[in-house]
């Protein structure tokens, strides 16, 4: 590894805003594992969850003024920018509807990750230190909220989509999704303390 | 539910990545809109909670040959991107020209916009050292066919990114401020929105024709489900009149059958006058029944307006013992005897009368039968 772990995650992403390619390599070394089991469990292939994370790393290598440097959360860009790049794959693989033609623009606005202005700061260590809570919280979650999130997530499917394949009213999905994320949140809340 | 209210709940199913494709414009334009006011700090939350999803996977390090794959696209791209930078102004002014009026438009909206110098940096500082090593080291890890095949692949690949890349500088240049992002993402939404548009009218279309043919097809089946039940109807009234002329039948023949078993039957034999020689009949009758059966044969099918009368001839005088009127269908036909004796009727004889019927035989005597 060029860049040892006492390195934060801000600190690589700024230099690789510098084109510091060592940074890059430093980051696909921390993150590549967890991006190619996201991917990997999104498109379910080997082979097309490498290409994936090819892709990945290019649009970070291209694409990394878009990060918010002030916002500074890594963990959750890198996480969304993969899972957004890996449904997307998925969906447009499987002929699935999509939101339009894959450009730069498509890319910049769809895959690209919008995170709010105003959000703490999580770092991979963190992220995997807490993966107990958080599976524990998860697995609180009735059967059907905890599909649902695995609906949206790693199929990539909309309001709409999960209606149709569930064959339940959309209201209820959303209203489903609402009480599935709050009642996570609550749960890891009350795990950790 | 105020409009603050309606967008806080998109924000979940935002975070989660599922919006439709709508519901994404509208909150898109929401958020991008300056007087969104939403809660920035849930949806901040909420994105660090979606993130982490992953972390409970069983984490799987991918092939250690991929890094080396990453390194040398990387490489390519900034190859490309060094290549594209040498192109002369000539060619760029060429490739200017071939852009589409919109894209002409937003070309010279960046030219009124600061680019940044960090950007110009960035391509110089790359570390082209160090991809030059990442590259040998692959060199060396892998043996000649494989460096053959990175090396096709990187001249295919040069070729392909060096058109693509041009879009790139630009689009990285048209993105250069969050003013621009914004009127990029309207510029999508709004082709989304016509996009959206054009699949109404199609689908409103389709139903219109769907409705149409739906109606035809159902007034087609119910002609031919009205014209079925007709046919039904009269076949039903066939069988009713088959039927009712069967149970006709059988009374006759019932009663015969209890006129034969009859102790006093008496049967006589008609035969014909000079008005229907070929014509014949039976008269078969039983007094202590009071009833009888007239049998004719080969006489004249006679008008609506008339009819055969039985007389029988009882002590100087007439009785008249029924109307007939042969058909197709049968020739037997049953009659109510008056209270009479065998030896008080002399013979029974066969007129045409009215259909009414008439009050004396007239001289029109088709058969005529004697009692022996």
């Amino acid at each position: 590894m060029a860049t040892n772990l006492t390195t934060s995650d801000i600190e690589l992403m700024q230099r690789v805003a510098s084109f510091d390619s060592k940074a890059l390599e430093a980051l696909y070394d921390r993150y590549s594992p967890l991006l190619f089991t996201l991917v990997k469990k999104i498109v379910s292939d080997e082979k097309l969850a490498e290409e994936v994370l090819s892709e990945i790393f290019a649009i970070i290598w291209q694409k990394i003024h878009l990060f918010d440097f002030k916002s500074g959360d890594v963990y959750t860009w890198l996480i969304l920018l993969s899972r957004n790049k890996a449904t997307d794959t998925l969906k447009r693989q499987n002929g699935g509807d999509v939101f339009g033609k894959y450009d730069d623009e498509y890319e910049n606005n769809f895959i690209i990750p919008h995170l709010s202005p105003v959000i703490d700061v999580v770092d991979i260590q963190t992220a995997l230190s807490i993966k107990d809570s958080f599976e524990a919280a998860l697995n609180k979650l009735t059967d059907a909220q905890q599909y649902v999130i695995y609906l949206a997530f790693y199929e990539g499917l909309t309001q709409k989509e999960i209606a149709t394949k569930l064959n339940i009213p959309l209201q209820t999905v959303k209203s489903k999704i609402i009480i599935a994320l709050k009642n996570l949140r609550e749960n890891l809340i009350k795990g950790d303390s | 539910m105020d409009e603050q209210s309606f967008y806080q709940d998109f924000l979940y199913a935002y975070t989660l990545g599922c919006l439709d494709k709508e519901d994404y414009m509208s909150w898109d334009s929401y958020i991008n809109s300056s007087n969104a006011q939403l809660n920035w700090q849930t949806l901040g939350e909420y994105q660090n909670l979606i993130a982490l999803l992953p972390s409970i996977l069983n984490i799987e390090a991918p092939d250690p040959k991929l890094k080396d794959t990453v390194a040398l696209k990387l490489y390519k791209i900034n190859s490309a991107k060094r290549s594209i930078k040498a192109m002369p102004a000539a060619k760029s002014e060429t490739i200017n020209r071939d852009e589409n009026d919109e894209e002409k438009k937003i070309m010279q909206e960046q030219t009124s916009l600061n680019i940044s110098n960090e950007k110009t940096k960035h391509t110089e500082k790359v570390d082209e050292n160090h991809f030059q090593n990442e590259v040998n080291n692959i060199s060396s890890s892998q043996n000649n066919n494989q460096i053959l095949e990175r090396e096709d692949d990187f001249l295919k690949l040069k070729n392909s990114i060096s058109t693509n890349e041009e879009n790139t500088d630009k689009t990285q240049k048209h993105i250069g401020t969050s003013e621009q992002s914004r009127l990029i993402r309207e510029r999508i939404l709004n082709q989304a929105a016509k996009e959206e548009n054009k699949h109404k009218n199609l689908f409103i279309y389709f139903s219109l024709f769907l409705f149409i043919a739906v109606a035809a097809a159902l007034a087609v089946l119910y002609y031919n489900a009205s014209t079925q039940v007709n046919n039904y109807k009269n076949h039903i009234a066939n069988l009713n009149k088959i039927v009712t002329d069967f149970s006709s039948k059988l009374d006759k023949e019932q009663n015969l059958v209890s006129i034969l078993q009859s102790k006093d039957i008496n049967i006589i034999n008609m035969t014909a006058s000079k008005l229907n020689r070929d014509g014949s009949g039976r008269i078969i009758i039983s007094f202590a029944e009071k009833k009888g059966f007239l049998q004719l044969l080969k006489l004249p099918t006679l008008p609506d307006t008339e009819a055969y009368q039985l007389w029988a001839r009882v002590k100087g005088s007439y009785i008249s013992l029924g109307l007939f009127n042969p058909t197709k269908e049968t020739n037997i036909y049953p009659f109510s005897v008056p209270e009479l004796s065998n030896s008080s009727i002399s013979f029974f004889i066969l007129t045409k009368s009215p259909a009414s019927g008439a009050n004396q035989p007239n001289s029109e005597v088709y058969l005529i039968g004697v009692q022996k």
